[in-house]
């Protein structure tokens, strides 16, 4: 619309007053603009700016030419028209014969109106949508238009009774929170854990991300997942959970056959058999053993003292872990560091996002392997 | 027949009149404003490795402090717009949702920079004056001279021409901090910002705090089961992406105001940890320990964000207001009312907000219509930034950044209102001069 950029004009005020003869003077001068205008309405534009309210006059004015009698004054006037807020310049000649700075107060500002065309680079500019109005175009109104500005009312009060929180109140951490007694303990471990992670396995994790692509890294892992069917089938049958037993058993068969090994996972993908994670953990919860404490422990992260014995029967579930042979081993260790892999650049933004990553990982995992428990 | 079509058509004019210029979102499955506030959390970077793309640096921002602020960029490969969000409440420049945000503008061609939050730790510890914040005005002039520094520091680089347009984008608290910023870029003019857009900010700041305490304390009502079971549903939301604008949530409101109070205690006792950690101001009794911090952990956790304003801003600002001054006093000035003459008067300013936002009241919400008349937009749906995922908002908000109005539309076939877009009528605006002239 109407703005600094696109009007590339000068309004060039005269001042008009007594005369009848310079009135009509002036009508025909207006009449005669669209003659010298670009693709924007001359008059169009007048009659934007008189109907515009001037929300406020530069103070400061200065004169850029200087004769015997005349002194052109340029200000920059910001407008607001139809929901838009815009410049155009004002330039006044007033009689004068020195050559000092003037303040010109808004009211001050002469009434006779002329358009002279700026540069040769007209903006292309869709004429603005006002009813000529031809009386309303000579009589610009001068004063200093101030648009109502409705003060905000703050209803609400906030009274504060105290100086320091309420120490009576219980806590949400009290009824829900896990128990972290070794905290110490737990922390300098935490500090090994995130060592080894910054200095070993995301150099180590980059690289191999880099040779090998996602597609590959993340088949590896739903192979090391399908290898532990027995621990998940089991589970659920310990915890009565006949559904979730018989599709784990159901798609470990399918992605180990038409899967690959567990390298693809079809029974998903085809049938819509989801996932039913259990472990030996969530089985004592279930049969009513309380969670004890919280530790860390490097490489192994975060347990609670049952978790971390149902941890144990769950290794011994494991198939891979009953052949006792060195590359076995060196098999499982190389999946669960090809899962860690997958998730290098979460873990990495997870400890940039938080004050206290320690904090942040207890409280969250907590969180999750409660819920796990309850579902 | 026709009375039902005029009372219709009735409630449709009403409506348009309650609330302005807003438009329905398509594909938004509607469950109250608590409920789909939760659905902020399903916006989520598509590539995981954009986060790891973005260029990570860090400046001195201030000269008695050794932390360095760090920010994100991505740069495209050629001149283009510079788009710099500040996330909401506690957001840093590593948090999910303002770099899921950034991959939208990157990918349809822009250069992006997160910034951190001023009520983060990561701006406290390196770039606040005060390292107490919530002061709005404060705040926004410690994000405006790290902006000064660290734009300065691009343009050596890059030049200014690599960068045609520099938009400042806020969302939550970091909206609010956007607006004080266009107050004190429009005066200023250091920086010179093309537009700022500033979706869902708080009107009343004290209102909306009080609001996020409210929230919280609703798990005091509730015997410890119920708490579980709200917490469970919580973290697989969390876990859940798909918990999109499609989806039903199967959560109650009760349930979603909780989890939204409760993640945002988290980002103060976060806050304060960090505050603490850097200088005592004598509030908190437990010592500042980085082997063991349960018992502190526990005495921050009993601070409401009305308790940090009353002694934490209390006793920062004291030497500036001195020692028994009002904390609505200090609300009102970090508030909105407190720039009106910059969101009336600047052209530059854009905002988005939903008409069930649950940090503004209906006056809130007629004032910012009444100020911004159509440089302002409100979306149907969506409470608090439930709307970041839905990918008509996301097209408004690419609107609203290329300086797009959002003007009432009418049909030109029948008389009846466009349904897409309401109209708001000047009626609106009398009616609330009217109401403000009676108070």
């Amino acid at each position: 619309m109407l703005s600094k950029k696109n009007i590339k004009k000068t309004i060039v005020l005269f001042t008009f007053r007594r005369k009848k003869a310079e009135f009509l003077l002036a009508l025909f001068l207006i009449a005669s603009l669209p003659l010298a205008a670009g693709e924007i309405s001359d008059t169009d534009v007048l009659n934007a700016v008189s109907s515009t309210n001037l929300i406020s006059d530069s103070k400061k004015l200065t004169r850029s030419r200087s004769g015997d009698t005349d002194t052109k004054v340029t200000t920059e006037v910001m407008y607001k028209h139809d929901g838009d807020v815009g410049y155009y310049y004002r330039e006044i000649y007033k009689p004068t014969t020195t050559n000092e700075t003037v303040d010109l107060p808004p009211a001050a500002i002469p009434r006779k109106v002329n358009i002279i065309s700026g540069s040769d680079e007209l903006p292309k500019h869709p004429p603005v949508k006002i009813k000529p109005k031809i009386k309303t175009t000579a009589r610009i109104k001068t004063e200093k238009t101030t648009p109502k500005i409705t003060p905000y009312v703050y209803k609400e009060t906030f009274s504060v009774a105290t100086t320091y929180p309420d120490q009576t109140a219980p806590l949400l951490s009290d009824e829900i929170g896990v128990r972290d007694s070794i905290e110490p303990f737990n922390r300098a471990m935490f500090n090994v854990d995130d060592f080894l992670f910054v200095y070993l396995i995301s150099p180590i994790g980059k690289g191999y991300n880099f040779i090998i692509p996602r597609y590959f890294r993340s088949g590896i892992s739903r192979m090391d997942y399908n290898i532990e069917m027995p621990k998940r089938s089991l589970n659920n049958l310990f915890q009565a959970k006949w559904k979730g037993a018989g599709i784990s058993f159901s798609r470990f068969l399918v992605n180990s056959t038409i899967g690959l090994a567990g390298f693809y996972d079809p029974a998903k993908e085809w049938f819509g058999w989801e996932k039913y994670d259990e472990d030996f953990g969530q089985t004592l919860a279930v049969w009513g053993v309380n969670p004890g404490g919280y530790f860390y422990f490097p490489l192994l992260g975060s347990h609670t003292y049952r978790d971390f014995g149902g941890s144990l029967v769950d290794m011994a579930l494991d198939p891979r872990n009953a052949l006792i042979i060195t590359p076995v081993y060196g098999v499982t260790v190389f999946m669960k560091f090809n899962n860690i892999t997958l998730r290098i650049n979460a873990i990495e933004q997870l400890k940039e996002s938080y004050y206290d990553t320690y904090s942040l990982k207890r409280d969250f995992w907590y969180m999750k392997r409660t819920a796990d428990i309850a579902k | 027949m026709t009375h039902f079509k005029l009372l219709i058509f009735s409630l449709v004019i009403m409506s348009s009149l309650l609330f302005g210029v807003t438009v329905k979102l398509s594909g938004f499955s509607d469950q109250g404003p608590y409920v789909d506030t939760l659905r902020y959390v399903s916006l989520k970077v598509k590539d995981w490795d954009f986060f790891k793309d973005g260029d990570k640096r860090e400046i001195k921002v201030l000269k008695n402090s050794d932390n360095e602020l760090i920010y994100k960029l991505w740069l495209q490969d050629k001149p283009a717009p510079l788009i710099v969000i500040i996330p909401g409440l506690g957001g840093n420049y590593a948090s999910i949702a303002p770099t899921a945000l950034a991959e939208i503008f990157f990918n349809k061609g822009s250069s992006v920079l997160i910034m951190s939050d001023p009520f983060s730790w990561q701006f406290l510890l390196s770039a606040s004056s005060r390292i107490t914040p919530g002061f709005t005005p404060v705040d926004a002039r410690d994000t405006y001279n790290a902006l000064y520094l660290i734009l300065n520091e691009l343009k050596k680089e890059y030049g200014a021409r690599f960068f045609p347009k520099k938009i400042l984008l806020g969302y939550s608290l970091g909206a609010l901090n956007t607006l004080f910023i266009a107050d004190i870029d429009s005066k200023e003019k250091k920086i010179n910002f093309d537009r700022f857009v500033a979706l869902s900010p708080p009107v009343n700041l004290l209102y909306g705090l009080n609001q996020l305490d409210e929230f919280y304390d609703i798990w005091r009502k509730w015997p410890v089961s119920k708490i579980e079971q709200t917490k469970n549903k919580a973290v697989y939301l969390f876990l859940k992406p798909s918990a999109s604008g499609t989806n039903s949530l199967p959560v109650t409101s009760n349930e979603a105001k909780f989890a939204i109070g409760y993640n945002f205690r988290n980002v103060l006792e976060e806050t304060i940890m960090a505050i603490h950690s850097e200088k005592d101001f004598g509030i908190l009794k437990m010592p500042s320990d980085s082997v063991s911090r349960q018992k502190l952990e526990k005495e921050i956790e009993r601070f409401t964000y009305k308790d940090y304003v009353n002694t934490f801003l209390r006793t920062s600002y004291s030497d500036v207001f001195g020692k028994n001054f009002s904390i609505m006093e200090l609300g009102k000035k970090a508030s909105l009312p407190a720039i009106q003459n910059t969101l009336l008067t600047n052209p530059k300013i854009r905002i988005i907000h939903t008409t069930d936002d649950f940090l503004l009241t209906d006056y809130d919400r007629k004032w910012l219509k009444n100020i911004m008349g159509d440089r302002m937009l409100f979306l149907n749906h969506g409470g608090h930034l439930g709307y970041f995922n839905n990918s008509d908002a996301q097209k408004y908000i690419v609107k609203a950044i290329k300086g797009a109005k959002f003007k009432k539309r009418v049909s030109t076939k029948n008389t009846a209102v466009n349904t897409d877009i309401i109209i708001a009528e000047k009626q609106l605006i009398d009616d609330f001069n009217k109401t403000v002239d009676n108070n």
